[in-house]
C-alpha cells in the first residue's frame, strides 16, 4: 500500500482510475478498494480528492485563477471544482483566499488607521501624565460655590432638591473658565482627588492660597470658612434604625445592605446633543404644565438657564485670550472653540466637533452634582457617530481631524484616577454589529494614549472579529488591562429576564468597573448590596454565631454538627444561611432607600434620566424607567472549593468528623500539612472539573432564587452580581479560616476568578469554569479577570485568543478582563516603585496604578496564577 | 477491551504544536535519550515517582508509609529512588505535592473525555490534540485508536515523533493523523548516536516514507549550540531534506533554551544539557534563510 500512496502523490496532477491502479499493483478491484480504505482510513476517491485540493488551495493562495487550477488537478468545469472545494474548506475558493488575506490584511490595516499622535495631544498628554500642578488650579472651584450655593439655599430653608440644585447653580454662575492652550475640548470637572477624604477642605494659609489662585474672590473665601466652620446641617437627613444583628453583619463584611444612591450613572447626554438646554427646558414645562409643578421641575429648570450659558463663558474667555493676542494660543484653535462654545451646550449640536464639545460640557455638570468617582459616559461610538458621519459625508471634518477630537475628549475624560467608564461596540436588535470607524478610532486612540484605565468593549458571535482582535491587541500593547470585554450574547438575554425590554437591553452599558446600566433610562443602585457568602460556613459550623467574632450572632441556627450527617444536610445548612445573609443585606438596602429618597435628590440626574421628567419624580425616588438593585454576590469560588473539601474529607473519605474541621479552622490551621492537604488533595473551582465547579453553579443559582424572592418581599428588583469590587480584601480580613485553605485573614478571591494561585489547567480550563456559571441570570455581571502572560499577545496568538474568546462566549462567559503584567515586573515594582510610575494593573472592574495599591492587594495580584498558554 | 497507556501530562489550552488552540497529551516512554531533552520524566516507560525538594514541609507522611524508600537525614529529607516501585502510596498522601507520580494510566475512553472538554475551542480556531511525549509512536495502537475518536469528532489530530520506531507504528496511526511533527536532530549518523544513544538511519527512512505518502509534515528541528548549529550543519541537513518527498511542508526550527534543568533533579536524572550558550533571534533568523535558500522550503524559528 505504501507504494500505491506514493504512485498517487507522484501522479496527483494525471487523471488516476481506480481500476488502473488496481490493476497496476496487482490488486482485484474490491481487494483493493478494502486495504486502502483500511490503511488510509478514507476511500479512494475521497483520499484521492483531499490531496487535490489540498494542492490546489495553495495554488489559489499563491494567486492562479481558479479555473486554471480546476482544470490542472482534473475538473472539468469551475463549478464542480467551487463545488468540493466547499465541501471540502467549507467556503468557496475566493472565499478562503479572502480569509486567509483578511488575516493578513488586519495587521497591515493598522499602520492605515492607526493615526499617530499629533504634536498637540503629545503635549496635552504629557501635561496630564506628568504633573500635578495642574490639578491644584482647579480644584477649589466646585468646592467652594457649590457649597456656598447649597449652604445659602440651605438658610433660606428649601427643600434639598432645592439645596442641590442651587449648589449646581453656584458652581455654573460663579466657575471661572480656563482655557488651556492647545485643548480643543474646553471645560474642567474640577477633580477632587487631592480633598477626597474631606468634604470642605480646612481653613489653612494653603487652601486659601488654591482658593486665591482659583480666582476665587477674597469675600466668597471667607463666607466659604466661615460655614466650614460653622459646621451647619445642610441637606435635611433622616437615618434608618439599625438592628444589632445588622449592626454586627456590617461590621464583619458579611452582609452590608446599604444604598449607593450618588455618583454612579449614565445620563442620556445624547438628549442634550439633541435638544440643547434650551430645548430641555421647553420639554420641563411640557410635563410641568401637564403634571402640576413641584420643585423637581423648578430645580432642573434653573440647572438647564445657567446651564445654557456655560458654552458662552468659555467663548468670552477665548475671546478675550484672542484679543490679548497670548502667543501660546493659536488662533485657529481659538477661532474653532469660539465657534463651537457659542453654540453649545445651549442648543443642539450642528457638528461633530460640538457635539463632543456639548457632550463633555453635559458630563462636567453631572460630576457637580455628585463628585466625577463613577459617573460614566456610555456608548460613545454610538452617541457621536452620526455627528461623525455627517461631517465626513459633507467634507466638514477628516479622519485626522476626527481622532484628534477623540485624543483631545480621552484626555480630559481620562486624567483623573476614577472609574468613567465608556464603551465602544456592541449589537443591535436586528443582531447586527454595531461596531463603526469611532469605535475603532476610540481603541486606536486608548492605545495612543497610553494612560487610559477604564473602558471596555462590547461584542457578541456577529461582531467583527477583526474589531476583537483590534481589541486584544490594545490589551496587549497597553498592557493596562484595558479594554475589557462584556458579551451581549449573555449580557442582554440576563437584562430581558428583569423585564428590561429588548430594545433597552440593547442599549446597556457599563458604570465605572463592570456594573450594568441602561443609559439614560435606569438608576441601577451600583454595588448596592454587598455580600461575602464563604461567612456561611462558619455560620453552619458554629450554629448561627461568627466563627471570627465568636459573640456575633449574625447567621441563623442550623443545628448542631452531629445532625448534620449528610453533605446534603449540610449543603442545606450552607443554604440557608446563604438565603439569611441576602435577606440581611435586602433589607438593609430597602431601609436605606426609603432614606436615600428623602436625603439624596439628584435634579440633574432625573433631567437626564427616563421617566424623572415624565412623572416628576427623582432619580432617587423610583423616577426612573427602570430601577433596580445590584447585590453583589463574594466569595463564591472560596465557598464553593471548602463545600467540595468537606464533602471529599467528611462525608467520602471520612477522614475528619465536621467537629475536627471546625477545631482546624478556629485554630487556623496548626498543622500546615492540613492546610496543604485541604489545597491540593480536592478539586478546586476554575480548572473545568465538574464536581467542583457545578457545587458554584449550584450557589449562584440558589442566590438568584433567593433574590427573587426577596424582590417580591421587599417590592424592590434585586440584580445579582457576582462582583466583589477590590472589598474582596475587607471581606478576607473578616473570615475566619476556611476550609479550602484559606488562612484566617487572608484576601477571598476576586469576585468569579478562582481562589488565586488555584487554577493550574490552562486558560482554556478557567474560561470553562467560569462560563459555566448561570451567567444569564446576573445582569450585574459576573466579573473574572484573567491574569495572562504578556509574551501571548504575539501577532500570531492574537487571532488564537479572539477565538478562544469567542468559543467561551459561546459558552456563556458573561465579563472578562485580562491582566498582562508577569510576576516578575510586579515584584520590581514593589521594590522600586519609583521605576513603575505608569505601570497599571486590574484591580477589580478597574485598572489601577500598582504603586497606589496597599501591600496586600499588590500580593493578592501578583499570587494570581498567569497563564502563559505553553 | 480498551487499550491504556502511561500519560504524564495532558495540557489544555496550548497555543503551539499545531494549528489553533490544542490539547496537548505526553506520552511516557522514549527510543531516544537525547542529552538536552526538555521531558526527561517521559524518557522512561514506567511510571515513576517525581520530588519536589523544594516543595517538601517535612511532614513526615512518606516516612510513615513508606520507610524503605523515604529518610529524614538531619532538616532533610531523602528519597531513596533504587528502592522505589512507584506504587504511589506516598505521593498520595503527600499534602504539599512535592511527591508526585508522574505517569499516570488512562484509557482510550478517559483520555477522549479531557480532550472532549476544548472541543468548541478547537471547532473555533481549527485547533485539536497533539499527542507528543516521549514518544507517543511507542503507543501506536493506543494513538491510533485516540486519534480515530477524535476524527470521528472532526477534530484536528497532529503527532509529534522523534521516528525512531518501526515503520508499523507509524503506518497504524497514518490514516487518523492530519499533521506529522517530525523531528530531525543531527544529520550524522555517529554524531546522532553520541548525543541521542541511537544512530538516526531508522528515523531518516521512516520521515522519507512518510513524506512520500502524507502531505502535511512539518520537520522540526531543535537547534542545540555546539551540537547541529554550524553552517556545515545545515548543508548536511539540507542534503537530507532534499531526498525526503513532497508531503514536507516547511521547517520549524526551535531555539535552545536551558528551562528544562530544574526538571532532571526532579526526576532523579543528571542534567548534561548546555547550559552556557543560546543562540540570538538575530542568528535563528539568518539560520532560517539558510534553511530556506538551500532546501527550498519555507522555515521559521520559535
Amino acid at each position: 500500500m505504501f507504494e500505491v500512496l506514493k504512485y498517487i502523490h507522484e501522479n496527483i496532477e494525471k487523471n488516476i482510475e481506480l481500476s488502473d491502479i488496481a490493476n497496476k499493483f496487482g490488486y482485484s478491484k474490491w481487494h483493493f478498494c478494502s486495504k486502502f480504505h483500511n490503511y488510509t482510513g478514507k476511500s479512494f476517491v475521497k483520499y484521492v480528492r483531499h490531496y487535490r485540493l489540498q494542492l490546489a488551495a495553495l495554488d489559489i493562495l499563491s494567486g492562479k485563477k481558479s479555473i486554471d487550477v480546476a482544470l490542472n488537478y482534473g475538473y472539468e468545469t469551475l463549478g464542480g471544482f467551487n463545488k468540493a472545494f466547499l465541501a471540502e474548506f467549507g467556503c468557496l475558493p475566493r472565499e478562503y483566499k479572502k480569509h486567509v488575506k483578511d488575516t493578513q490584511l488586519y495587521y497591515e490595516r493598522r499602520k492605515i488607521t492607526m493615526y499617530p499622535l499629533t504634536d498637540r495631544c503629545e503635549t496635552l498628554r504629557r501635561l496630564v501624565v506628568g504633573t500635578n500642578d495642574y490639578e491644584d488650579y482647579y480644584c477649589m472651584q466646585h468646592k467652594v460655590y457649590s457649597y456656598l450655593g447649597m449652604a445659602h439655599a440651605a438658610k433660606n430653608n428649601l427643600s434639598n432638591t432645592e439645596i442641590i440644585s442651587s449648589g449646581i447653580v453656584n458652581v455654573l454662575n460663579n466657575f471661572k473658565p480656563v482655557i488651556i492652550p492647545g485643548e480643543l475640548t474646553v471645560g474642567f470637572n474640577f477633580p477632587d482627588s487631592k480633598y477626597k477624604e474631606t468634604f470642605a477642605p480646612d481653613n489653612t494659609e494653603e487652601n486659601r492660597r488654591l482658593a486665591k489662585l482659583n480666582g476665587i474672590s477674597d469675600n466668597d473665601i471667607d463666607t466659604y470658612f466661615k460655614y466650614v466652620e460653622e459646621k451647619p446641617q445642610l441637606l435635611k437627613k433622616i437615618f434608618p434604625e439599625i438592628t444589632k444583628e445588622e449592626q454586627y453583619s456590617n461590621s464583619e463584611w458579611a452582609a452590608i445592605g446599604r444604598c449607593i444612591d450618588a455618583n454612579h450613572s449614565v445620563l442620556n447626554y445624547e438628549k442634550v446633543l439633541k435638544l440643547g438646554f434650551r430645548g430641555l427646558l421647553d420639554e420641563i414645562t411640557k410635563y410641568e404644565n401637564k403634571n402640576g409643578t413641584n420643585s423637581i421641575y423648578s430645580s432642573m429648570k434653573s440647572i438647564c438657564v445657567a446651564a445654557c450659558e456655560m458654552g458662552k463663558k468659555y467663548a468670552e474667555e477665548a475671546k478675550k485670550i484672542k484679543a490679548s493676542g497670548n502667543e501660546r494660543y493659536l488662533k485657529d484653535d481659538l477661532d474653532y472653540i469660539i465657534a463651537a462654545c457659542e453654540n453649545v451646550p445651549e442648543n443642539p449640536a450642528a457638528s461633530f466637533r460640538e457635539a463632543v464639545q456639548s457632550l463633555w460640557f453635559a458630563h462636567i455638570i453631572n460630576t457637580w452634582e455628585d463628585s466625577i468617582n463613577a459617573n460614566s459616559l456610555g456608548r460613545l461610538d454610538q452617541i457621536l457617530y452620526p455627528y461623525y458621519k455627517a461631517d465626513i459625508d459633507k467634507g466638514l471634518l477628516t479622519k485626522e481631524e476626527a481622532f484628534e477630537i477623540i485624543c483631545c475628549l480621552w484626555i480630559k475624560l481620562y486624567r483623573n484616577y476614577d472609574v468613567q467608564q465608556s464603551c465602544v461596540g456592541g449589537t443591535s436588535t436586528d443582531g447586527s454589529s454595531q461596531v463603526n470607524e469611532l469605535s475603532y478610532m476610540m481603541l486606536d486612540a486608548t492605545e495612543q494614549l497610553d494612560f487610559i484605565r477604564c473602558m471596555s468593549v462590547r461584542y457578541s458571535e456577529n461582531t467583527e472579529k477583526e474589531f476583537i482582535k483590534r481589541a486584544l491587541e490594545v490589551v496587549g500593547h497597553v498592557q493596562k488591562g484595558v479594554p475589557f470585554f462584556f458579551n451581549d450574547d449573555v449580557m442582554i438575554p440576563a437584562l430581558t429576564s428583569k423585564g428590561i425590554s429588548i430594545e433597552d437591553a440593547h442599549d446597556y452599558t457599563q458604570i465605572g468597573c463592570v456594573e450594568t446600566v441602561i443609559p439614560g433610562k435606569s438608576n441601577p443602585h451600583a454595588v448596592t448590596g454587598e455580600t461575602n457568602l464563604l461567612k456561611a460556613i462558619e455560620y453552619v459550623l458554629c450554629n448561627g454565631n461568627s466563627m471570627m467574632h465568636p459573640d456575633f450572632k449574625t447567621g441563623v441556627e442550623t443545628g448542631e454538627l452531629d445532625k448534620l450527617d449528610t453533605y446534603n444536610k449540610f449543603y442545606d445548612a450552607v443554604k440557608k444561611q446563604i438565603s439569611h445573609i441576602l435577606d440581611l443585606t435586602c433589607s438593609g438596602v430597602k431601609k436605606h432607600t426609603e432614606c436615600s429618597v428623602i436625603n439624596s435628590p439628584r435634579p440633574y440626574k432625573s433631567l437626564l434620566t427616563e421617566g424623572c421628567i415624565e412623572t416628576g419624580r427623582d432619580f432617587n425616588d423610583a423616577g426612573a424607567k427602570y430601577d433596580y438593585y445590584q447585590i453583589m454576590l463574594g466569595g463564591i469560588p472560596n465557598l464553593a472549593d471548602s463545600l467540595e473539601v468537606i464533602r471529599e474529607f467528611v462525608y467520602k473519605q471520612k477522614k475528619y468528623s465536621l467537629e475536627e474541621i471546625k477545631e482546624i479552622l478556629v485554630n487556623d490551621y496548626p498543622d500546615e500539612s492540613v492546610r496543604l492537604e485541604f489545597i491540593n488533595k480536592a478539586a478546586k473551582f476554575g480548572n473545568d472539573i465538574e464536581s467542583v465547579d457545578s457545587i458554584a453553579v449550584d450557589i449562584v443559582n440558589a442566590a438568584c432564587d433567593y433574590l427573587e424572592e426577596l424582590s417580591e418581599k421587599y417590592g424592590l428588583s434585586f440584580h445579582a452580581q457576582p462582583f466583589t469590587f477590590l472589598w474582596m480584601v475587607d471581606h478576607g480580613r473578616e473570615s475566619a479560616a476556611s476550609p479550602d485553605g484559606r488562612r484566617k485573614g487572608e484576601i477571598i478571591a476576586y469576585s468569579v476568578s478562582p481562589m488565586q494561585g488555584r487554577d493550574f489547567n490552562g486558560l482554556t480550563s478557567l474560561l470553562n469554569s467560569i462560563a459555566k456559571l448561570p451567567t444569564k441570570r446576573t445582569p450585574g455581571t459576573t466579573s473574572a479577570i484573567v491574569e495572562v502572560d504578556p509574551k501571548l499577545f504575539t501577532d500570531r496568538n492574537i487571532p488564537l485568543l479572539a477565538d478562544i474568546l469567542l468559543a467561551s462566549s459561546e459558552k456563556g462567559l458573561e465579563n472578562v478582563q485580562f491582566n498582562t503584567i508577569d510576576a516578575d515586573t510586579l515584584i520590581d515594582a514593589q521594590k522600586y516603585p519609583e521605576k513603575y510610575n505608569n505601570l497599571a494593573v486590574r484591580v477589580s472592574g478597574f485598572s489601577q496604578k500598582f504603586n497606589l495599591l496597599s501591600p496586600e492587594l499588590q500580593n493578592h495580584i501578583i499570587g494570581r496564577t498567569k497563564h502563559s498558554c505553553l | 477491551m480498551s487499550v491504556s497507556a502511561y500519560i504524564t501530562n495532558i495540557a489544555r489550552g496550548s497555543l503551539h504544536d499545531g494549528p489553533g488552540v490544542r490539547t496537548v497529551v505526553y506520552f511516557k516512554g522514549c527510543g531516544l535519550s537525547c542529552k538536552w531533552c526538555h521531558n526527561p520524566e517521559t524518557l522512561s516507560a514506567q511510571k515513576q515517582i517525581l520530588y519536589i525538594k523544594s516543595k517538601c514541609i517535612h511532614c513526615g507522611k512518606c516516612v510513615e508509609l513508606c520507610p524503605e524508600c523515604h529518610k529524614i537525614q538531619g532538616s532533610d529529607m531523602l528519597f531513596l529512588r533504587e528502592n522505589c516501585t512507584a506504587c504511589g502510596k506516598c505521593s498520595d498522601a503527600c499534602p504539599s505535592l512535592a511527591l508526585s507520580l508522574c505517569g499516570e494510566e488512562k484509557t482510550v475512553t478517559e483520555l477522549f473525555e479531557e480532550i472532549k472538554k476544548d472541543q468548541h475551542y478547537y471547532t473555533a480556531s481549527g485547533g485539536g490534540v497533539t499527542f507528543s511525549g516521549g514518544e507517543c509512536l511507542l503507543h501506536s495502537q493506543f494513538v491510533k485508536e485516540i486519534a480515530k475518536m477524535c476524527k470521528d469528532k472532526d477534530i484536528h489530530t497532529t503527532v509529534e515523533s522523534a521516528f525512531f520506531v518501526p515503520w508499523k507504528n507509524v503506518e497504524e496511526v497514518l490514516p487518523f493523523t492530519d499533521l506529522f511533527f517530525a523531528d530531525l536532530k543531527i544529520p550524522d549518523s555517529e554524531k546522532h548516536r553520541k548525543f541521542t544513544g541511537q544512530d538516526n538511519k531508522l528515523i531518516i527512512e521512516n520521515i522519507t516514507k512518510l513524506s512520500n505518502i502524507h502531505s502535511n509534515i512539518i520537520l522540526r528541528i531543535p537547534v542545540i549550540p555546539g551540537v547541529n548549529d554550524s553552517d556545515d550543519d545545515i548543508d548536511a541537513f539540507a542534503q537530507i531534506i532534499k531526498t525526503f518527498g513532497k508531503g514536507i511542508k516547511e521547517i520549524e526550527l526551535l531555539k535552545y533554551n536551558n528551562l528544562a534543568e530544574s526538571k532532571y533533579d526532579i526526576a532523579g536524572k543528571e542534567y548534561t544539557g548546555f547550559a552556557e550558550k543560546t543562540q540570538t533571534n538575530e542568528e535563528m533568523q539568518k539560520r532560517c534563510s539558510a534553511f530556506k535558500e538551500k532546501c527550498s522550503k519555507n522555515c521559521y524559528f520559535v
